[in-house]
């Protein structure tokens, strides 16, 4: 972003020096363009928008909902809202199926940061989906009854605002952990600003690159390091929708090539997915060699996927020192660390049971990669959560981190916030931002290891257990407060399994599978995820601690040794298995 | 095609997808199959179905490869319930 004091200033620069250079283009699921935008017309989309926004009665400093499919609509409304000087708080776009699993998120989102305004695009609205949730809201407990916007068919005018300064709050990121208490992560223009420019310097970027991503848009990772990277000068943007790399993953690798990307990246199931889906016919005309980064975040980074990876695509000519493991999280905003160099074997006991890095002895080994050291201007230390204190490196411990990445807190949360955001450590100065990760220093890179709370990643996506637990506890086939959710791996793959105590005493077979049924269908409406296995149980297996809250990971650990006294297990194929 | 013959291929084509995504073996994609027989109503909600927007997506790749025609167009915000996917897969077969 080089001297420029916000990515807004950033844009104007650009657009002054360099109006016609392409800088974002949407393909559809056949990989052809269908919306451009050059610097100027961008910056263009945004003052009009922005302008149009104001006139409908927004005013700079609220907070807007955004809600949009995948395109170039959104990029030309949320830079529309920084020229305006309004906070943008994106969230996905619910499907019609799961309307009513998004409205929840939607109203309290929208309490939470007491949105003026739900901004969409006219097709949305018009969709079933759209009319659903604009009417379903008008129901909804908690909803403030909000106008909506389709800020690709508004006009009006009105005068613009001064550009924002770096300390002004730029956007929310709504934290994807908990659907029922969602949490906005206020990043101010400054941390953006950091952000960007260690992107720029440690992923190589400059105006010449492009970058290829599905990622959606909403997410931080394509939100901040893809459309505000290009907004600070990081070159060219193509996006296409997950879905349609969903239906073809062959179409990523198409523009990687068409594009000669420099950049791009993915959660590791994109990967896999991305191996998997593809044949050696579709690769041969592949061309990799221009990639600078290809980055692999967001989720556990596994040795398979990459040597899949390796292996298929060597012959696209794919630079082996653009592999680029990476860390990072929304209250950072995004990176940590990038560019792991190692990829080492360690014993699976000292880890598990010391909480060591220590090399194989004979028995289990866990494989992982290193994800680079901090970044510029980044204190990266990793603490003892119960003595407050840093370990050795080569010990695990929880993440901290402290930089001008950090975002400021929790919108409206000042307890969590200290307790999240300005964690103490004795002879330090100034806060440290607890990421709930643990992780260890080997060597000079971050290891991450896990987490510290008992959040569940499926498919790139942080799941609280809690969501899952409250939902099926809510159901009368269950008991309430006697349900244990958590993550299991299997072929690589972490996924979602369910612990509950039912109330039926002697299920037969057709109970157990009704139960099963209804559990899943209200955990995929609600929260918005597979249960893989669900473990029906009689009253009194799942363990609780003397303060009566459920002990997760032994449950977890008597799940996995088989010692849970069960009716039956419910595999995805809804055929009890007994004991 | 009626739409009582297609939500039978649907049903087919969502028990290939769902058992090849959990490796289910012979007896559990047959036991798979019959869940759907049992659980499925024209008029319930797609997610109802354990169809998330990935399995949804794949099965449209599946349904596209048998029918031979294209539901890229088909956004999946369009789509609620069983019933709203049986009508557009009919239009599109009949457009063929």
């Amino acid at each position: 972003m080089g001297s420029e004091p916000t990515v807004v200033h950033a844009l104007i620069a650009q657009a002054a020096a360099t109006p016609d250079r392409p800088l974002f283009t949407f393909v559809d699921a056949k990989g052809t363009p269908v919306a451009t935008r050059s610097v100027g017309e961008a910056l263009g989309a945004a003052e009009r928008i922005g302008s149009a926004l104001l006139a409908a009665g927004l005013r700079p400093g609220e907070a807007v909902l955004m809600v949009y499919p995948p395109g170039l609509a959104f990029v030309d409304a949320f830079l529309g809202c920084l020229r305006a000087g309004l906070v943008p708080a994106p969230v996905p776009p619910p499907l019609a199926s799961a309307v009513e699993r998004g409205l929840p998120g939607f109203a309290s989102v929208a309490a939470d940061c007491r949105a003026t305004a739900v901004l969409t695009e006219a097709s949305f609205l018009a969709s079933r989906a759209g009319t659903r949730v604009s009417e379903a809201l008008a129901h909804t407990p908690g909803w403030t009854g909000i106008p909506w916007h389709a800020t690709d068919a508004l006009s009006g005018e009105a005068p613009l605002p001064d550009l924002p300064e770096p300390s002004d709050v730029a956007i929310l990121q709504y934290t994807s952990g908990s659907t029922r208490a969602p949490r906005g992560v206020v990043i101010p223009y400054s941390a953006l600003a950091h952000q960007l420019e260690n992107n720029r310097i440690e992923l190589h970027f400059d105006a010449e690159c492009r970058s290829v991503t599905w990622v959606p848009h909403f997410h931080d990772f394509a939100l901040i390091s893809g459309i505000l990277g290009a907004t600070a000068g990081h070159g060219h943007l193509v996006l296409f929708s997950p879905v349609d790399f969903l239906r073809r993953p062959a179409l990523w690798g198409e523009m990687i090539t068409r594009y000669a990307a420099t950049h791009t990246w993915a959660p590791d199931f994109g990967y896999a997915l991305l191996t998997a889906r593809t044949t050696p016919a579709d690769r041969t005309s592949w061309d990799f060699s221009h990639l600078r980064v290809l980055m692999t975040a967001a989720e556990p980074i596994r040795a398979r996927t990459v040597d899949a990876f390796r292996e298929a695509f060597a012959g696209t000519g794919f630079p082996e020192e653009a592999f680029c493991p990476a860390y990072g999280l929304a209250e950072h905003s995004v990176a940590v660390a990038v560019f792991g160099r190692q990829r080492r074997r360690f014993s699976r006991e000292a880890l598990e049971h010391a909480g060591i890095m220590s090399p194989p002895e004979g028995g289990p080994t866990v494989e992982l990669f290193g994800c680079g050291p901090a970044g510029p201007g980044v204190r990266l230390r990793i603490v003892d959560p119960a003595t407050r204190t840093v370990v050795p490196d080569g010990s695990v411990g929880e993440i901290w981190v402290d930089s001008p990445s950090k975002a400021r807190g929790y919108l409206g949360r000042p307890e969590e916030t200290a307790e999240v955001f300005e964690a103490r450590l004795d002879g330090e100065p100034g806060g440290f931002l607890r990421t709930g990760d643990l992780g260890a220093m080997v060597d000079g890179e971050l290891f991450v290891t896990g987490r510290l709370k008992d959040v569940i990643n499926l498919r790139g996506r942080n799941v609280a257990p809690q969501d899952v637990e409250a939902t099926v506890g809510d159901l009368e086939a269950f008991r309430a407060g006697r349900v244990v959710a958590f993550g299991v791996e299997r072929d690589g793959e972490e996924h979602l399994v369910v612990v509950a105590e039912i109330t039926a005493t002697d299920p037969d077979d057709a109970e157990l599978t009704r139960c099963a049924r209804l559990a899943r269908a209200a955990v995929q409406q609600e929260v918005g995820v597979v249960v893989d296995r669900i473990a029906l149980c009689p009253p009194g297996t799942v363990p609780k601690t003397t303060s009566g809250k459920v002990q997760r990971q032994l449950c977890r650990r008597r799940w996995l040794a088989g010692d849970l006294d069960r009716y039956a297990t419910v595999p995805a194929h809804g055929v009890p298995e007994r004991d | 095609m009626d739409k009582a013959e297609l939500l039978e291929v649907v049903k087919d084509l969502a028990t290939e997808v769902t058992a090849s995504e959990t490796n289910a073996d012979e007896a559990a994609t047959r036991a798979l199959r019959a869940e759907l027989d049992a659980s499925i109503r024209a008029e319930a909600p797609l997610t109802e179905l354990g169809w998330d927007s990935v399995r949804l997506t794949w099965l449209l790749v599946r349904i596209e490869e048998r029918f031979d025609i294209d539901t890229s167009t088909l956004s999946l915000y369009d789509l609620f319930t069983v019933d709203d996917l049986l009508v557009e897969l009919k239009e599109r077969i009949e457009a063929r």
